[in-house]
């Protein structure tokens, strides 16, 4: 347990308003409340805008706020130019995945960091994105708002899809997030209870507690200090 | 009757645990949800495994009792609780222990000291005055504050229209969103 303790734990996706119910500062508060080092407030809406979150608190003391924008986009062209007209405006770029087309254009597109639950449709990812994801270093999405929000036979659908993804990621060493993908501060879990819905989709503890700490301290370290020279070509040291 | 011997016995688990919520929960209700979670979640083999229990539950907070080689299943459980006779609710395990007193002495009698987070009391409930505020983008009544946090309910089609989506009674917002009005509660 002493590795959980030490660990520092962020969520990648959360929204606010003006998109969803909860204002960024409360989300921040509650986020803290749960046990979080950061959290990264995306904005999310169908204009792919992003809106600069004017955050009217102080910062709490040993938290990081990041900004995102989850671009949802039906073509693949489309895609690409929300990707380009977002770039170096936020930290962290990810795409609303689910259709096939999209997921295997965010996985191809190394500018993304994160393809958000790419299974939402109950489609599960191939052997082909995977490995595309893990050499472009896009973080795969495993939602646990897929698990929370649905049951029954929709929950068992993408459960079974998410299961696989989770074992391709596995076998082609592609990186897996955990997020909250949270619409109101109801929908936040504590660390914990996420690497528990993590490992109820296919991960093992400790690629939970991955997941959750040190993938998305890695795509932030990458995305803040500048270290990415152009696609898959970043200064590690 | 003879007791069962002290080896023979189930080894447990206490969780102790925090419900935020949009109102009110009844012990009851809680315990039937927990349960209704469980059984969706794992079956009714896999929850009779667990041995899930409510042992107290007050004031919003309570410990639960699981086996002890199945607490990551409980706390999967619990996390998919997401509302309660319609009310949006949220569990958060505050600590594990072995015994109901450690559970109780650690998490839910003390206060961690590094972190100085203000006591989570009930939340207050205004009925008296009516208090219109707003915040920018959305204006609303004030229905629930618990220190810095607010409710706020607004009925207004674009207001109804977010809150339909995030699937919330009550805007979330925070006495920093006020601009320039102070708010006495």
């Amino acid at each position: 347990m002493g590795i959980i303790k030490s660990s520092n734990f962020y969520d990648l996706n959360v929204h606010t308003l003006p998109d969803y119910a909860d204002s960024p500062s409360r989300m921040i508060l509650e986020a803290k409340y749960m046990g979080y080092s950061g959290i990264c407030l995306t904005s999310i809406n169908t204009a792919n805008t992003f809106h600069g979150t004017d955050i009217t608190m102080p910062t709490p003391r040993d938290f990081e706020i990041y900004t995102g924008i989850e671009i949802q986009a039906d073509n693949l062209s489309k895609l690409n130019k929300y990707i380009n007209r977002s770039m170096n405006k936020v930290d962290i770029i990810t795409v609303s995945g689910g259709d096939e087309d999209i997921n295997r254009g965010a996985v191809e597109n190394g500018r993304v960091d994160i393809l958000a639950h790419p299974a939402s449709r109950g489609k599960p990812l191939n052997h082909v994105l995977s490995k595309a994801a893990a050499d472009n270093g896009v973080a795969i999405d495993f939602n646990i708002d897929a698990l929370i929000r649905h049951r029954g036979g929709s929950r068992v659908r993408i459960l079974s899809a998410i299961r696989q993804n989770a074992r391709l990621a596995r076998k082609f060493d592609a990186p897996m997030v955990i997020t909250s993908n949270a619409r109101s501060h109801y929908d936040l879990r504590g660390p914990r209870e996420m690497m528990a819905l993590g490992m109820l989709m296919g991960m093992t503890q400790e690629e939970a507690l991955h997941a959750l700490s040190t993938v998305p301290g890695s795509i932030i370290n990458r995305n803040r200090n500048n270290n990415r020279i152009m696609d898959g070509v970043e200064v590690v040291q | 009757m003879k007791i069962l011997p002290p080896t023979l016995r189930e080894s447990n688990r206490y969780l102790a645990i925090s419900v935020t919520s949009e109102g009110d929960i009844p012990r009851r209700d809680l315990v039937n949800e927990i349960l209704f979670c469980a059984a969706t979640l794992h079956g009714d083999a896999g929850s009779s495994e667990m041995g899930i229990r409510l042992l107290s539950f007050e004031e919003n907070k309570g410990i639960i009792q699981c086996r002890m080689d199945r607490v990551w299943e409980t706390r999967a459980v619990l996390a998919t609780v997401t509302s309660i006779k319609g009310m949006r609710t949220r569990i958060k395990v505050l600590g594990v222990s072995g015994t109901v007193r450690g559970a109780t002495e650690k998490y839910l009698l003390t206060q961690d000291i590094n972190e100085p987070e203000p006591e989570r009391k009930r939340t207050q409930t205004i009925k008296e005055s009516r208090m219109i505020i707003d915040v920018g983008t959305i204006s609303g009544e004030v229905v629930n504050r618990n220190n810095n946090e607010i409710d706020l309910l607004s009925e207004d089609p674009h207001s109804l229209e977010i809150l339909n989506r995030s699937n919330t009674r009550y805007f979330g917002i925070t006495v920093f969103d006020i601009k320039d009005k102070e708010i006495d509660v």
